[in-house]
């Protein structure tokens, strides 16, 4: 044998070697940890402690939409017992909003009066008289004719379905925030001549406007902040896409009459200013306790003075549904009733939640 | 330091005067340093990398045919006292002759000479090197030139060898000596010139035991069964693979240092994990690993006695784990789902480093064929403590048989 088959040799036996030890798969050996998500306290006066993954609790996070508002909601449940901590959404007028950045430690529950935030009437409008009946529908469904209220908070697409007496109609849509902060606002104003020259223009809530869009039957017709159209005797509807400075965005449409007939239908959703709300329900809390088929509400108590203490919000991971989840570590003292001037029931726990958080 | 012929001459005349030696075979070591030379030849060394030693080590095989190496141009000659004269010994003189550089110049292979066993019929083949002896009729006759006499003693007392059972060397009838001086450094006479005569076997010249050590690349491959390293196993595993190495040989010491690359096979040597982890639920999961192939690469260090064709060996192993094979189950207990997969390469939890201890017998089949049997036991254990969950680790032993096949490199 000489030294070249030896080299052959050792080489070949290298290689074989070489191969084994590059393969090298993995195995998940993950080991045993500690749960994640948990609640220890007290319902109603019994104890309490819930832990994700152990009898069957498990942690549901999702973010859910509610009136046209972004709840971010996670539920622990037992199937015996559950409990649901939701952070409603806020500054819903600033399309590019950081939920999670705007989250306060120590948010407060949310409040449902159960009164009045906007009334719609066919009375409000300046033309009525030449009105016959106004069909309101909100969020695509009709709601009544003629007026009708809104008593929850949210952001509602308003359409009015204006008949007059001459038995010619026009649909008008808009969108509405009511019991959440407006950033800002702005009410279309015009002004038609008799030779067909239209103006319209904003009056704003002291917010500067960065730029306005102008739509005439859906066709954009210009940018400038003013719009001067000449326009001829038929019914149009122009279209205002407004974003402020601020990063608020808002569309404001009205229903403008050529032939100066009084057939013109305003723009409705002036009506938010004056709305007048306790308090906005921007980033506030709901709690909800789910045992025997019944379900308690935080949102049917005063709970000004619960307590609610954030002591750690950390991105845990993605839920099945791709969302970002949280765990939020709290100290929760609130109240919770069946339904508003019901028996009320008190928690008290400290928890690590997850919620579902757009950021 | 250089020497002229003549100098040399009167060297030898002057130390040789009335003095008479005793025959020895270790003088045959010194003739075989007046053999012909031929220059170092490179051979290759085998590569090999020892990660449990944090070793590598590169290198070339060459060849220490004592014929072949140009140390024999260094020429020792002793006088020694007969046993009646010994404080007559003389001292050693080291002649550094030019005139070997023509030696060599001038070298080649004569007849073939008779290895004529001894009575006690040993078969010594199984010494380590059966190198064949080349010398010249230049180095011979310098021998003869050398004109030493030897006036006291016959030349039967003279050839009879020191080691009763050792084999005897004869060329042409002369014994040259004991079997095992040639073999201390790997020498075999195969060739010797049929010019040396009686004088020369009989001449004062009494070489030194020449004290290098024989370097023999080897291939082996080996098999063997193996206890396996958990206690909860009940079935032998077995194992196989193949090694090269070197050996490093003297005329009753052999020292093996090389590198085995061996398959471990096992059928039951498995570990259970269980573990429940949280997450918005839980997951209880089983996770069975059946370690059915270890990879191991094993250094062999050991150092044996040699007995004629028998040695009796002990050494120690350090391994490394190079790679392994499981048969991987995982199972989702709440789900109920179980899924297998082969894992190749998964070497957490096993301490990849690990040490043997063995015992050892070989035995020399022919003249470059040895088998032999290892018996070893496990120093550390294969798996790391944290590992084992609910399992138990086992100090193995196993059992090898081994064919060793040693390489020459030479004519």
């Amino acid at each position: 044998m000489n030294k070249f088959k030896l080299s052959y040799i050792l080489i070949f036996a290298g290689l074989i070697f070489g191969v084994i030890s590059c393969r090298k798969d993995q195995i998940d050996l993950t080991n045993s940890n500690d749960p994640i998500f948990t609640l220890q306290g007290t319902f109603d006066g019994d104890m309490v402690a819930l832990v994700a993954g152990d009898n069957n609790a498990y942690m549901h996070t999702g973010i859910d939409e509610e009136n046209g508002v972004s709840v971010f909601t996670g539920k622990l449940d037992n199937s015996q017992i559950a409990f649901q901590l939701s952070i409603f959404d806020g500054m819903i007028d600033r399309p590019t909003h950081k939920p999670l950045a705007n989250i306060p430690t120590d948010p407060i529950f949310a409040l449902n009066t159960g009164s009045t935030l906007a009334h719609f009437s066919k009375n409000d409008f300046p033309n009525a008289a030449l009105i016959n009946q106004v069909e309101w529908s909100l969020d695509g469904n009709f709601i009544a004719v003629d007026s009708f209220n809104i008593n929850q908070p949210g952001r509602y697409n308003v359409c009015a379905n204006v008949e007059f007496y001459d038995g010619s109609t026009a649909m008008l849509c808009n969108d509405i925030i009511v019991g959440y902060q407006r950033s800002a606002n702005a009410r279309m104003m015009h002004y038609l001549n008799p030779e067909g020259a239209l103006s319209v223009w904003l009056e704003t809530d002291n917010q500067p406007i960065n730029k306005v869009r102008w739509f005439m039957d859906g066709i954009q017709v210009s940018d400038e902040m003013k719009l001067s159209e000449m326009i001829d005797d038929t019914m149009h509807t122009i279209l205002a896409e407004i974003q402020f400075v601020n990063g608020t965005v808002r569309k404001k449409s009205m229903i403008v009459d050529g032939a100066l007939s009084g057939k013109f239908v305003t723009d409705f959703t002036a009506i938010e200013s004056q709305i007048a709300v306790l308090s906005n329900r921007d980033y506030n809390l709901r709690l909800r306790v789910f045992n025997d088929g019944k379900v308690f509400s935080s949102l049917n108590v005063d709970n000004a003075s619960s307590v609610v203490d954030i002591t750690e919000v950390k991105y845990y991971g993605l839920n099945n549904l791709g969302q970002e989840v949280y765990k939020i570590k709290a100290d929760v003292i609130a109240k919770v009733s069946e339904y508003q001037g019901g028996p009320v029931k008190d928690i008290e726990f400290t928890t690590s939640f997850g919620i579902a958080i757009e950021n | 330091m250089s020497w002229t012929d003549k100098e040399i001459d009167q060297l030898f005349k002057e130390s040789a005067e009335g003095v008479s030696f005793n025959y020895s075979d270790e003088y045959w070591k010194e003739m075989e340093a007046m053999l012909p030379q031929k220059k170092k030849k490179d051979f290759l060394w085998f590569f090999t990398a020892f990660a449990f030693l944090g070793l590598v080590s590169l290198g070339f095989f060459r060849s220490v045919n004592p014929l072949d190496t140009n140390v024999a141009n260094q020429l020792v000659a002793t006088n020694t006292s007969t046993e009646s004269n010994q404080q007559n010994t003389s001292e050693n003189e080291t002649l550094e002759s030019s005139s070997f550089e023509e030696i060599q110049k001038n070298k080649e292979l004569i007849e073939t000479v008779e290895v004529v066993k001894s009575e006690n019929g040993m078969n010594n083949t199984s010494a380590v090197n059966r190198g064949k002896i080349a010398e010249s009729n230049s180095a011979i006759n310098l021998m003869q030139n050398l004109e030493l006499n030897d006036d006291n003693e016959s030349s039967d007392e003279i050839l009879r060898s020191p080691h009763n059972q050792a084999e005897d060397v004869y060329v042409d009838g002369i014994n040259l000596g004991s079997l095992d001086n040639w073999l201390i450094s790997g020498l075999r006479p195969h060739a010797l010139s049929s010019n040396i005569d009686k004088s020369l076997a009989q001449s004062s010249i009494q070489p030194t035991r020449n004290k290098r050590i024989l370097v023999s690349p080897y291939l082996e491959i080996h098999g063997g069964l193996s206890e396996a390293p958990l206690a909860n196993s009940e079935r032998i595993g077995n194992y196989y693979g193949a090694g090269a190495g070197i050996q490093l040989n003297s005329p009753f010491w052999t020292t093996t240092i090389g590198m085995n690359g061996s398959a471990y096979s096992f059928s039951d040597v498995q570990l259970t994990h269980f573990s429940k982890t949280y997450s918005y639920g839980s997951r209880y999961t089983t996770h069975e690993l059946n370690y059915s192939n270890i990879y191991r690469l094993e250094g062999v260090l050991s150092v044996g006695r040699n007995f004629g064709k028998h040695e009796v060996n002990l050494g120690l192993r350090p391994s490394y784990i190079l790679s392994n094979r499981i048969d991987y189950t995982e199972i989702d207990q709440v789900k109920d789902i179980r899924t297998e997969r082969e894992v190749v390469g998964y070497t957490d939890g096993m301490k990849r480093f690990g040490l043997k201890s063995t015992v050892g017998y070989g035995y020399n089949i022919a003249s470059t064929w040895t088998v032999g049997v290892n018996v070893g036991l496990q120093l550390s254990n294969t798996f790391e403590a944290d590992f084992l969950g609910n399992s138990d680790s086992r100090l193995p032993f196993d059992g090898q048989v081994y064919l060793r096949k040693t390489l020459s490199f030479g004519k």
